[in-house]
């Protein structure tokens, strides 16, 4: 663990990595649940 | 029963193998591009690690832009609905992944060129394409009747690829511009030529285009159950307005 605090503090920019990643997975995720929101209205409008 | 089973194993991995592969190239991405040797730039620095993730966001856009133009030119010449509404879905899953790419790209500009937002004739290019497709919405939003609005808006969506490819892949190539490969710059194969980077954008490109084909699948879906539902509606309306009268 100290190791790769040190890299994220040291190496330069191995977190902006992580930021963007997180961005991206966030980016799915939302989309995904999305598409479960519209899901859930379906299902409530004709009563399944 | 066993060999039931099996059976419907091996249908089921005919037709969702791809979604399996996926999986696996986006595990391999992710862990292999946190954790694999990199080649050392100055400025870049680790960050150099950011091209595992932010240009196939746009591979991934731009192939789910090219295959909407694809079913738009479908829905002209065939006129079913279904390609319609398939061109619509490929641009909606184009959309998140241009945000995307805009937003880890805003992020990487900020510590590798100063700005969030550089004035960059690829950054501006995209800027505009965003907002041609954005007016792609707007334009749909517009009509009430289903045909015009199908028609009128996949003739919009083949011009506006038209126009989107040449913004981001051939203008920026003719000025000066601060992405590699891009206005005299050299491209990151120049500095690495080394299987390193190869080794895990290739796939990335596979695997972010496979996952975009993977949501607009269930967005498809999901829009002809909402379509069969409407029209269910519809027919069943007269009938229920006929027996309270």
């Amino acid at each position: 663990m100290d190791s790769l605090m040190e890299a994220l503090r040291s190496d330069g920019k191995l977190w902006v990595v992580i930021v963007v990643i997180m961005i991206v997975l966030l980016g799915w995720l939302y989309y995904l649940l999305k598409i479960g929101g519209r899901i859930n209205k379906v299902r409530k409008k004709n009563g399944l | 029963m066993s060999s039931i089973g099996a059976h419907l194993n091996v249908i089921f991995m005919r037709r969702h193998w791809w979604k399996a592969l996926t999986v696996i190239i986006l595990a391999y991405v992710f862990v292999a591009g946190l954790m694999r040797p990199v080649p050392k730039l100055p400025i870049l620095h680790e960050a150099i690690r950011n091209t595992f993730f932010h240009p196939p966001l746009w591979i991934a856009m731009m192939v789910m832009l090219l295959l909407s133009t694809i079913f738009s030119i479908r829905y002209l010449r065939k006129g079913n609905n279904d390609d319609d509404v398939i061109a619509y879905e490929f641009v909606c899953t184009a959309i998140l992944f241009g945000v995307l790419g805009c937003i880890t790209g805003s992020v990487w500009a900020y510590f590798a060129w100063g700005d969030l937002w550089p004035n960059d004739p690829k950054t501006n290019g995209v800027a505009v394409g965003m907002l041609l497709y954005l007016a792609y919405f707007v334009l749909r939003g517009s009509f009430d009747d289903d045909m015009r609005r199908a028609r009128i808006s996949a003739v919009y969506n083949i011009f506006a690829f038209a126009v989107f490819i040449p913004l981001i892949l051939i203008l920026p190539r003719l000025t000066d511009s601060l992405h590699p490969g891009n206005g005299g710059n050299p491209g990151f194969n120049q500095y690495d030529s080394d299987a390193s980077i190869k080794s895990i954008i290739r796939p990335a490109f596979v695997g972010f285009t496979l996952l975009g084909l993977w949501i607009t699948q269930l967005r498809v879906r999901l829009r002809r159950v909402e379509i069969h539902f409407d029209e269910l509606e519809e027919t069943t309306k007269p009938v229920l307005d006929k027996e309270t009268n």
